[in-house]
């Protein structure tokens, strides 16, 4: 039952960080390897408000307002730059952001474990079982954040904007997209999916910079349900915190890691485009 | 006129640049520039302290392993995240033979190429059928599994916190100093560059290089964009390898611990800040990359500030990822295209542009 939440709220917070990394590489076509140090380090900045004094309610906007403003600062002063250039340079490109950001959390932060204390406890009982009240609001403020992002992307104006750019960028600038604000906001709403995702792995468990290392699960499982599908990367998700959290319970947390990473290959050898993902990407000239 | 030297002849269409890339002859200039630039390297060791021939022997590592990396991620564009997983076969395998046994050194340098080799062409399989972004996690994948095998390894078959590996000796002679040491990295260092270059100048080399820039159409011209993913995996792999089982040797001890992230991003920011594709930005690019640290770590001492070993990574790192990304920016070509510029200055100076006709100068 407690494995059940642990998995229920792991997989809301790497489903929530693919959703970021989704969102980007959609509209941009950039794989961003630096989603772990962008949720790692916009959860230092919640955690940082927190130790403040800052109540939760307050600390949170902060941090989403310095995810919107390092998203945005991202895009326009690096990425923009580089678009159009053959794909290898925007992920080499992510690769520096992701070291950059590492730097920057052990000398801004110290990177140490740093829990960011929202007044949950750690146990509560339930009907007999003993769970964490920690993991329930994780899992419950990952899913809301999740539904609340693709009501976004499926209501609004700027959301079909975005859908408009990743089918075809060209067409919608024919018609008045302006492709340029919209890849700049997908940047700023993919880093605001980071930082929630950081804050609540932060919630449930705790902030480090050994902690950026969910951003390679959420990578996993975008690339098991396919880069450029949102509702693949759900189902990703899933199998990725299912297997990871059976392997770290009945097995070794040390080898936690090394489950998702076979399944990614498997996925990769059998399926490359992914469970739901788009097959004519990769055979375009 | 028949005492003057001609130069050698070259079909009159080709622009200069071309004819001397491709000149099969070097002028006398070029040999003495070279032979020079040799001999200073080779009496380095007269008037470098203990400290910084330790520094060039780390560099002449990273020289291995970086113009390795850069005709996987430089040339065929694949971009590679498991250069450290690749470091670390080789150490172990080094590390885990001289446990086992007495095997010639030149022997275990072999055995951990090959081992490279194997896991490359294993890890090459899947990219086979993907774009180049899918590469980079499949190599990241590959350094997870790597590092957890050798933490497994390390924890469970040695039960130690690390393998100590002996002296090697290359025939009579005992590898025992700095200097030696010195000698014998330069030779392989020196060995590895001439393969790479003469590897870019055959049609293996053009064929990774044309997968490169674009698959589709390479394979649209004859290119069998298989054989060339899986030569550039295994050949780049084992190379890497090799530098890692050198490295375990000349620092005396392995342990997974050093085989992480930060050390594939230290040598992909290596091949960008050297330059891409570029066998000259790659020693360009080791040399700096490898040296970095230490002169940080000397300027702070030299500036009096007491800074924290953690902080000190940090600062590191920040500069990594600075670097990665202002030379993508601003100067993506490298520290390569900025020597070629200086030197193309030099050689127009005092003019500002060269002349537009060979006559004219």
């Amino acid at each position: 039952m407690s494995l059940l939440l642990t998995i229920v709220a792991t997989w809301g917070i790497y489903t929530l960080l693919g959703i970021g990394i989704v969102l980007i590489y959609r509209t941009s076509r950039v794989l961003n390897i630096a989603g772990g140090e962008l949720a790692i380090f916009l959860g230092y900045v919640v955690a940082w408000a927190v130790a403040d004094g800052f109540p939760v309610a307050a600390a949170v906007p902060i941090g989403l307002v310095a995810a919107a403003g390092l998203g945005f600062a991202v895009f326009w002063l690096m990425l923009r730059r580089i678009m159009g250039q053959p794909p290898h340079v925007g992920l080499m490109m992510t690769v520096g952001i992701a070291i950059l950001l590492n730097g920057l959390i052990v000398i801004l932060f110290g990177g140490g474990n740093v829990t960011i204390d929202a007044g949950f406890s750690r146990t509560m009982a339930l009907g007999g079982a003993i769970l964490s009240e920690r993991d329930l609001a994780a899992a419950v403020g990952a899913w809301v954040s999740i539904a609340v992002l693709a009501l976004v992307y499926r209501v609004t104006d700027l959301g079909l904007q975005m859908r408009a750019v990743a089918e075809k960028v060209m067409l919608s600038a024919q018609r008045g997209v302006n492709i340029n604000r919209v890849v700049a906001l997908s940047w700023v709403l993919g880093v605001i999916a980071a930082a929630l995702a950081g804050t609540l792995h932060g919630e449930r468990a705790f902030v480090a910079a050994s902690a950026a290392v969910i951003g390679i699960n959420a990578l996993l499982a975008c690339l098991i349900g396919g880069m450029d599908s949102l509702r693949g990367v759900v189902i990703g998700g899933l199998i990725v915190a299912v297997s990871e959290n059976l392997t770290a319970y009945y097995v070794d947390p040390r080898y936690a890691l090394l489950t998702p990473v076979g399944l990614v290959l498997i996925t990769l050898v059998v399926r490359p485009w992914g469970l739901l993902g788009t097959v004519e990407e990769f055979h375009r000239v | 006129m028949s005492g003057v030297r001609r130069a050698p002849r070259m079909p009159s269409s080709l622009p200069l640049g071309t004819a001397r890339t491709f000149a099969l002859r070097r002028g006398r200039a070029q040999w003495t520039v070279c032979l020079g630039g040799v001999a200073i390297l080779l009496s380095l060791p007269l008037v470098l302290s203990a400290y910084w021939l330790h520094l060039a022997n780390l560099v002449l590592i990273a020289v291995v392993g970086a113009v390795a990396l850069n005709l996987l991620t430089g040339n065929a564009r694949l971009v590679s995240l498991g250069q450290a997983a690749f470091l670390g076969i080789g150490a172990f395998t080094a590390g885990l033979m001289s446990r086992a046994a007495e095997i010639p050194f030149p022997l275990v340098l072999v055995a951990a190429a090959a081992a490279g080799g194997i896991v490359g062409l294993i890890v090459a399989i899947p990219s086979l059928k993907l774009r180049v972004l899918y590469v980079a996690v499949t190599t990241l994948a590959l350094h997870f599994a790597v590092a957890t095998i050798l933490v497994m390894i390390q924890a469970v078959v040695l039960d130690s916190s690390g393998i100590t590996l002996p002296i090697p000796a290359l025939g009579p002679l005992a590898l025992d100093s700095a200097v030696k040491w010195y000698y014998a990295l330069f030779s392989i260092a020196a060995l590895v560059v001439l393969g790479a270059l003469n590897l870019l100048r055959s049609y293996v080399g053009r064929r990774w290089v044309a997968v490169g820039e674009h698959d589709v159409a390479a394979a649209a011209l004859g290119v069998s964009v298989v054989r060339a993913k899986l030569s550039v995996f295994v050949v780049s792999s084992a190379v890497v390898a090799l530098a890692g089982a050198l490295m375990a040797y000349y620092i005396g001890t392995v342990s997974f611990e050093s085989f992480n992230l930060n050390l594939a991003i230290a040598y992909l920011a290596m091949i960008i800040v050297g330059g891409m594709g570029r066998v000259l930005g790659s020693v360009l690019g080791a040399v700096l990359i490898t040296l970095l640290p230490y002169l940080l770590d000397q300027a702070f001492a030299g500036l009096g500030l007491g800074i924290r070993a953690s902080t000190l990574a940090g600062i590191q790192e920040v500069m990594y990822g600075a670097l990665i990304v202002g030379f993508l920016l601003f100067e993506p070509r490298g520290l390569a295209e900025i020597w070629r510029h200086l030197r193309a200055a030099a050689a127009d100076w005092p003019f500002r542009y060269r002349a537009v006709q060979r006559g004219q100068r």
